[in-house]
């Protein structure tokens, strides 16, 4: 890279950018983009008469409804053409990428690492959606999966599924479904490539989500929605629809139902939610299609399948999955006998292959070699054969010793690296050891990557 | 202080900033945008990003990273919106100083943007995949992975051990 190097050491910032740059004024303190907005929703407000229901006069001249004008969770504007024109430099950076559009419901902050006055605050602004008015009121979502032949298809715990949306945080900092219960799973071709995943959100009968995303087409549904309104949300066009039951004798609302579907960056997206706060209920669907948006596939980026045995599991930098091509083994993973997994077709055949380590799920912590007859003690890979010098003991693949039959002999697998060690490898992509001979393969970004280690 | 005394030093500050790093920081905007007005905008953002935010800096290093990572969130909300402003052609401006520096330079450029932030600041900045990480608000894995795919994109140009490392 020493002629990009080069070519990059001739490039320089103009004079005509230096002098922009020192001849720059600070900005004047623009107001959060939810003071300004709040202050024109109150004034729309005034206007309009406290009370009564308002017209959207603005944006696609469509009667909004009610839900326009919730002073308790809502800031509601259309901001001044000037200020839509210029570039934001408000929000802090992360959310920064989505230009606040005529109509928002104003927005989150996330806070970052405590640092007293200079703490970083990030702004996300959410858009408004307009989701009509079905006039449905019990419609029930009605997601008719149709997982091909051949598909495997793996429930989630919470943990995958947080993994797969990017962590913990992303569920209650940006999604807020921090008090949800959620439960789901996820489904791959044959060739592993993803087909789609659903989750499903339980915080009461009243809130209550589904969410669903399928590659190269939106979640099939068998639901029709006539008066859907389309729109472009965050640069995506999204389809969104709506409803609310009303309940009390007074008419009240009791609960509100909001459905979005999009496609972004080939994949389909359906997101019903049903919550008994109004407000609260498009806010979160806001911020699904905000995060999508700002994240493109990150949502089924998170798997892995492995091309060797299927197995799919969430991805993360530290999962490792190996495969050797003789008898590497793990605890009760080793030689099929009974199976460690019925999707995975090595485990049911027998041939002898290797897991992600868990030592929760070992109820041995030792295996059997089956072709030496060591005991290998837990988190112990063993690769041999016998000796081609005839010796009747058994050679070691990974190290290269000979050693008698009924020795152990095995080399810490997980804990790399092996020792003695006569060759280690270390994955480009995630950085880990392996030994030589070993087979690794894992997904980066969605994209099936299969590299064979040797020497 | 004085108002007048603060405006003086802030200039004075903004332009040791912009002095210190307005090459870094045009160097890197091009090499993810690849168009060099689009990347004086990112640069002239970034500062006022800087003006409006006037963070303050445990050291250098710290410095230089946070206005990194502000251009590169910025060249993101440029590409965002890159189908009204195709990029130019980069090497017509800047042209290889040979045939083979123009070969490598086609090939850099034809990655996806990326891709071509992590090579430039791994291999021009020579930050680690963790800081890159940091700049690009992504996850470590996937700098690596976008660090991977280009060494495979561009292996006929990486010959030095450090560079395939």
């Amino acid at each position: 890279m020493k002629q990009y190097q080069d070519y990059m050491d001739h490039i320089k910032a103009s004079d005509t950018l230096h002098q922009k740059l020192v001849g720059l004024d600070a900005p004047a303190k623009r107001p959060r983009a939810w003071k300004k907005y709040g202050t024109l929703a109150a004034a729309l407000v005034l206007v309009c008469g406290a009370g009564g229901f308002s017209v959207w006069a603005a944006g696609a001249g469509r009667q909004a409804g009610p839900t326009l004008f919730n002073p308790a969770g809502y800031q509601t504007a259309v901001p001044e053409i000037s200020d839509v024109a210029k570039p934001d430099i408000a929000p802090a950076e992360p959310g920064d990428g989505v230009d606040v559009g005529p109509k928002t419901i104003g927005g989150y902050e996330v806070r970052g690492e405590d640092r007293g006055p200079d703490t970083v605050v990030t702004y996300y602004p959410l858009f408004y959606i307009d989701y009509g008015d079905t006039g449905l009121s019990e419609v029930q979502a009605c997601l008719d999966w149709d997982i091909p032949q051949g598909a495997s298809k793996q429930e989630l715990s919470r943990e995958e599924i947080a993994q797969l949306l990017g962590g913990e945080d992303v569920l209650s900092t940006h999604l807020d479904w921090g008090g949800y219960e959620l439960s789901g799973w996820a489904a791959w071709y044959e060739n592993g490539d993803f087909w789609g995943a659903y989750f499903m959100g339980h915080a009461g009968p009243l809130d209550h989500f589904e969410f669903a995303v399928t590659a190269g087409q939106l979640p099939p549904t068998c639901i029709v929605y006539p008066s859907s309104v389309e729109q472009e949300v965050y640069g995506l066009p999204v389809t969104a629809d709506g409803h609310d039951s009303v309940a009390t004798p007074q008419g009240g609302v009791d609960a509100s139902t909001r459905r979005v579907s999009f496609m972004n960056d080939g994949y389909g997206y359906r997101f019903d939610l049903t919550g008994a706060s109004r407000a609260l209920t498009e806010e979160r669907v806001s911020r699904l299609v905000r995060w999508v948006a700002d994240k493109g596939t990150l949502l089924v980026d998170g798997t892995t399948t492995c091309s060797i045995c299927g197995y799919v599991f969430p991805a993360g930098a530290e999962k490792v999955h190996v495969h050797s091509f003789v008898n590497v083994g793990e605890p009760n993973r080793n030689g099929g006998v009974d199976g460690f997994d019925s999707d995975c077709p090595y485990c049911a055949d027998g041939t002898a292959h290797t897991h992600p380590y868990n030592p929760q799920e070992a109820a041995d912590p030792s295996h059997i070699c089956p072709d030496c007859g060591s005991v290998i003690p837990a988190e112990m890979g063993h690769l041999c054969e016998p000796d081609p010098a005839g010796s009747g003991g058994y050679a070691c693949k990974l190290c290269g010793q000979v050693f008698p039959a009924g020795e152990v002999h095995s080399h810490e697998l997980c804990g790399l690296p092996p020792a003695p060690t006569p060759g280690v490898h270390t994955c480009e992509v995630y950085g880990q050891e392996l030994a030589d001979n070993v087979e690794h393969s894992h997904a980066g970004d969605g994209t099936l990557a299969t590299e064979t280690i040797y020497d | 202080m004085t108002k007048g005394g603060d405006k003086v030093d802030h200039s004075n500050r903004l332009e040791e900033l912009a002095i210190k790093y307005e090459h870094t920081l045009f160097r890197a905007a091009l090499a993810i945008l690849g168009d060099p007005h689009e990347a004086e905008d990112a640069v002239q953002e970034t500062f006022l990003r800087y003006l409006e935010k006037r963070p303050e800096f445990r050291d250098g290093g710290h410095e230089k990273a946070w206005l990194l990572k502000v251009a590169a969130n910025r060249c993101k909300s440029i590409l965002r919106g890159r189908q009204r402003h195709p990029a130019v052609e980069l090497l017509d401006i800047y042209p290889a100083p040979d045939p083979d520096s123009r070969e490598l330079m086609e090939a850099v450029l034809s990655l996806p943007a990326n891709q071509r932030a992590a090579v430039h600041l791994h291999y021009y900045e020579g930050y680690t995949c963790a800081e890159i990480a940091s700049i690009l608000g992504q996850r470590p894995g996937t700098v690596r992975s976008h660090l991977s795919r280009a060494r495979d994109s561009l292996r006929k140009y990486l010959t030095d051990e450090e560079d395939l490392a």
